[in-house]
């Protein structure tokens, strides 16, 4: 299967009164075609970052500051001022015009809190609207509510209640109407940060179904955030546990919670309480992520990590394939 | 360098280039610094080159003079810090110290100034005093305060510099009738509204006076008019916003109804009104001022009182049976001087600007008295005949000044009120 | 609260607002100098003239007397007699109060034109060059005397550059428009003078920059700070990220939300704005209410002037009553 992504070397910084930040550290990352990639850690580990930066929508203080984004585009992106050729695009190279093209059409992006995102003052339709004339300025109003009744109907929502106001829905509603908007352009990448994190459990199973269902009927590839290693355990095809902004181990999701290959994933996977085993200790991992504006040499990790060894602490480890197919950066492993 | 080090050390511990420092900040950043540093090295040369040619003969020695001042208080300050580290004084003793040590300055410069030129009754006493005090100050502001600015950032930058802009104004104006080249009330020095030239570096007035010499001295009248402005609107508006909001009641909203339709004149009108019918002079023009602008710090007290008093730990003291003058004193005054501070600022420039805003319209003071004000609204009539530099300077002066306070009281904002974090 | 019920209680804190202001612009003109019309004659004069002009000017009846026929003599009208030549004060406010109103309205216009324009590029900038150079601007024309500005503008643009007329209001070799409002620009277009309209446009340029310049600086700040504010919101980035335009962003949602802090802000300069005239007046040699005022300093007339100051103190308060009744009609939590 072809990779959708390509992400080669990404390095983005914080520039802050105290200093400069390194929020994502020299990321090398593929996403194949219609899988979904879980993006897993701490909250300050780098993910969000990450997935903004796909976007190119990295907030202030923050900067791309290096590496590539490869996009695999299969057709032709029209936009007012020219058109994006197909084939394979670096997403930082665009311009303004390009990336906004972009956005909304070809890559969507959930964010965790429906009410915020949603603009208050405006009606659902209205939203609708926005983003479809955003990217042809030539369309019908027929069209408009045809399509958005379409999404939304696919989302279990009625029809009727399109006309009213994001704070009269309930959070499991607005957020559905966010994926609806998300998708309503039919994008080939779907970007999902911690989207049913606000919600309450029964709501967040229902819509992870929803958003599983929806992915096979759009053909979707997906990246979805979060540091609840449930959640992807149910929806991810592969999981990439990121620390202090790199990438500490990739593998598909049952090989990884069977048989985690880094101390830090081990560490993550014998947190989480099993209902299988109630009576198992929760156990936690000593210390605190350190503060990036400065950063320790080697592997950020070394200070909580039972195996470190003296090359841990001088030379950070590079992300190399193990086991054929599964990626760890970990001076414990050799690679293939 | 070791923490004493440092704290004796102050701000020139912040001019050692640290390599790894200096290489990180940003190119704007050095190139601001080094267009200040040069300008002020260019400012204080032509300073002293005029005062080696200045009217009264003495203009350099003055100037050395209360150099001598700011360096007696330098050494003292050191050594003040020096006896805190080494804990032989305790900071609230350090300060008692220096306020001493700029008692004892201010005496001997009265008595210097008095035998030094006798016939000077006094008046060469007061420039020195002030003259001396101001670059002590201006000294503990470098020495002190710097490295306390310079942790706020750009808002500390900002608040330094409108700070030092003003602390050079009074010196200025402190020193300016022993450093001028001609007297600035002498009539026809030279010919009438001459254009900019050696003799007269920036031209002469209608009157054939010299306008470099004016320009320098001309500042004394605006800065008297606000400073006794602002003390007699502080004295009042503080006191009365505290009393009225804790108060409560009838007197809050009694006294809030007279503010505020106070507030909704147009300043400047009022200031009119009230000086036209005391007529002339630095206390009219003062209190028509302060007049104006009382509101101003009343609804800002009131504000952060009504705020203060809701406080937890507030209702907890009066629970515990605080008295209300406790309370006031020590919770409520220290919440709300910080603001107090940042509309004086404020005040100070506004002060300026009404005050020029009222010798233009005419009730300023007697001409004889050099005034940029006066200059400004003589100058006005030269303009039809493209005479602009009899505005210009003047103008430029009373631009500065207000500046300076502004940049003073934004700096403050940002540093005692932070707001818009990152 | 109901709009009725907050318009009725605005109206009657007016009253005693106004009241106030009477009182103490009576309290400084009658009561503080002692004898007003014994400070109008500067050498000594004889007590039958003197007794002649008290009575004349209704100044030799008890103060309490006089109190009432000043608060009486207001709503008809009545602003008092000049003490020059004991011509109502009221017929030179009608004449020249409309040149004061037409230069005072096209400057807050400038004003607020220019400063939301400088806030949105300062917002938009944060932190960059053009965003500390805006504000700098901002403070540097807070701190210059109005004249001082209005006197450099003069002699460049007038008698150095000779682009702009200065000295007066309108051409001495056209006819002056017919009065309908007294504002030569509303009453050229009124009947059709185009010639007068653009030679009284002429005229109003460089004291509307003048006096707009000095006040902009606050709407630049308020402008920055809203913008600031409500661009860091999420659904601006949730906007973003579904490719709607900045140009869009910024004004759609950005600027929506300014509109109301900015009229409210209208109000309070309103004050301001009127003190500036006084002085932008006297500089330019504008024939309006404020350099009447000026001149009847000149000629110690204290009358006159107790009468001007009272009509602007009367003119804010009705001004900033209506303005605070606009606001809560258009404020939707007032509203509803």
């Amino acid at each position: 299967m072809a990779n959708l992504l390509e992400i080669q070397n990404l390095t983005v910084e914080y520039k802050t009164r105290r200093g400069t930040a390194r929020g994502v550290d020299n990321v090398n990352l593929n996403l194949e075609e219609n899988k979904t990639l879980g993006l897993a850690g701490e909250s300050g580990c780098g993910k969000s970052t990450l997935g903004r930066s796909i976007m190119r929508l990295v907030p202030y203080p923050g900067e791309v500051v290096g590496g590539k984004i490869l996009m695999h585009l299969h057709h032709d992106v029209p936009y007012p001022k020219g058109v994006i050729s197909k084939g394979i695009v670096n997403i930082l190279d665009l311009n303004e015009d390009e990336i906004r093209a972009l956005r909304g059409k070809e890559i969507a992006y959930i964010f965790q809190d429906p009410m915020t995102s949603l603009n208050p003052m405006i009606k659902v339709d209205k939203h609708f609207q926005e983003i479809m004339k955003a990217h042809d300025p030539e369309i019908e109003e027929e069209e408009i509510r045809g399509r958005a009744y379409e999404i939304l109907d696919g989302l279990g929502i009625s029809p009727e209640r399109i006309s009213d106001y994001p704070h009269q829905f309930s959070g499991g509603m607005r957020q559905r109407v966010m994926i609806g908007l998300g998708l309503a352009l039919r994008p080939k990448l779907l970007i999902a940060d911690e989207p049913t994190t606000s919600l309450d459990v029964i709501v967040e199973a229902q819509i992870l179904e929803e958003i599983a269902e929806l992915k096979e009927l759009f053909n979707l590839t997906m990246i979805l955030i979060t540091h609840n290693l449930g959640v992807l355990a149910q929806t991810a095809d592969d999981i990439a546990i990121m620390y202090t902004g790199r990438i500490m181990e990739q593998s598909p999701t049952e090989l990884l919670f069977e048989d985690p290959l880094h101390p830090y994933a081990k560490a993550l996977l014998e947190s989480v309480p099993d209902v299988q085993h109630p009576e198992k200790k929760l156990s936690w991992i000593p210390g605190a992520p350190p503060d990036l504006i400065h950063p320790i040499p080697g592997c950020m990790y070394n200070p909580r990590c039972p195996h470190a060894m003296d090359i841990c602490k001088t030379t950070i480890p590079d992300l190399i394939t193990v086991d054929g197919g599964r990626l760890v950066a970990c001076h414990l492993f050799r690679g293939d | 360098m070791s923490q004493q080090e440092t704290a004796i050390s102050g701000v020139f511990y912040y001019l050692i280039p640290r390599t790894g420092d200096w290489k990180e900040r940003s190119r704007s950043f050095l190139i601001g610094l080094a267009v200040v540093v040069i300008g002020s090295l260019a400012i204080i040369s032509a300073f002293i080159g005029l005062a080696l040619r200045s009217n009264s003969g003495i203009g350099i020695y003055v100037i050395v003079y209360t150099i001598l001042c700011a360096f007696v208080v330098l050494i003292s300050d050191a050594y003040r810090k020096y006896r805190i580290q080494e804990k032989h004084m305790t900071p609230r003793t350090g300060w008692l110290f220096l306020s001493a040590i700029f008692i004892i300055l201010g005496f001997v410069s009265v008595v210097v100034g008095l035998f030094w030129v006798p016939e000077s009754e006094g008046s060469l006493s007061s420039a020195l005093v002030l003259g001396g005090t101001v670059l002590g100050v201006v000294v503990i502001l470098l020495y002190d305060g710097y490295p306390i600015l310079e942790e706020r950032g750009s808002a500390g930058y900002v608040a330094m510099a409108g700070l030092l802009i003003v602390f050079a104004m009074v010196y200025m104006t402190a020193v300016s009738w022993w450093v001028v080249p001609y007297d600035p009330r002498d009539l026809d020095v030279g010919p009438y509204i001459s254009a900019p030239s050696v003799q007269f570096p920036l031209g002469t007035t209608s009157l054939g006076q010299d306008l470099l010499s004016r320009t320098i001295a001309g500042g004394g009248i605006m800065l008297q008019v606000a400073v006794l402005s602002v003390l007699v609107c502080f004295s009042v508006g503080v006191p009365l916003g505290l009393a009225a909001s804790y108060r409560g009641g009838v007197a809050d909203k009694a006294t809030s109804l007279v503010m505020d339709s106070i507030f909704a004149f147009p300043g400047l009108v009022l200031a009119i009104a009230i000086a036209a019918m005391l007529g002339p002079g630095v206390v009219n023009m003062a209190l028509a001022i302060a007049v104006v602008y009382i509101p101003s710090y009343f609804r800002v007290i009131r504000s952060q009182v009504l705020t203060v008093k809701e406080l937890p730990y507030v209702e907890a003291a009066i629970v515990l049976g605080a008295r209300d003058r406790d309370i006031l004193f020590r919770y409520v005054l220290p919440n709300v001087l910080p603001s107090a501070v940042v509309v004086m600022s404020i005040n100070f420039a506004d002060a300026i600007l009404t005050a020029a805003g009222l010798t233009f319209v005419g009730l300023g003071l007697p001409v004889s008295v050099p005034d940029w004000g006066w200059d400004l609204t003589f100058g006005s009539h030269q303009l039809i005949a493209g005479k602009w530099w009899v505005i210009t300077y003047p103008g430029l002066m009373i631009v500065i000044l207000a500046l300076g306070f502004t940049l003073a009281g934004e700096g403050l904002n940002e540093i005692l009120t932070p707001k818009l974090k990152e | 609260m109901s709009l009725k019920s907050y318009v009725v209680t605005r109206v009657l804190m007016t009253i005693p607002m106004i009241m106030l202001l009477l009182t103490f612009v009576f309290i400084i003109v009658r009561i503080l100098p002692g004898d007003p019309a014994l400070l109008h004659f500067e050498r000594h004069v004889d007590p039958e003239t003197l007794e002649a002009f008290r009575q004349t000017l209704g100044l030799d009846v008890p103060i309490l007397q006089q109190y009432f026929n000043y608060l009486i003599g207001l709503p008809a009208g009545d602003f008092g007699l000049s003490m020059q030549d004991f011509t109502p004060i009221s017929e030179h406010i009608v004449v020249r109060f409309p040149a004061t109103l037409e230069l005072t309205i096209y400057s807050m216009i400038y004003a607020v034109l220019l400063g939301v324009a400088l806030g949105v590029k300062s917002a938009k900038n944060y932190d960059k060059t053009q965003d500390h150079g805006i504000r700098m601007f901002g403070i540097v024309t807070y701190a210059i005397p109005v004249f001082f500005l209005g006197m450099i503008l003069q002699i460049i643009f007038s008698i150095w550059l000779h682009l702009l007329p200065t000295g007066t209001r309108f051409d001495p070799h056209y006819a002056t428009p017919t009065t309908i409002t007294g504002m030569y620009t509303i009453d050229s277009l009124l009947t059709g003078n185009i010639t007068g309209f653009v030679v009284s446009l002429r005229y109003l340029i460089l004291p509307t920059i003048t006096l707009g310049t000095i006040l902009c600086g606050i709407f630049i700040r308020l402008t920055r700070t809203n913008m600031l504010e409500t661009l860091r919101q999420d659904f601006v980035v949730a906007a973003e990220a579904r490719g709607l335009s900045s140009g869009k962003i910024t004004y759609t949602y950005a600027l929506k939300n300014a509109f109301l802090p900015i009229l409210t802000m209208i109000g309070l300069q309103f004050a301001a704005l009127l003190a500036g005239a006084v002085l932008t007046e006297t500089t330019f040699s504008w024939p309006g209410l404020g350099t009447y005022l000026v001149q009847r300093i000149a000629h110690r007339d204290y009358t006159a002037i107790q009468g001007v100051v009272v009509f602007f103190g009367i003119l804010v308060s009705i001004v900033t009553l209506i303005l605070d009744i606009l606001y809560a009609y258009l404020d939707p939590r007032i509203r509803l």
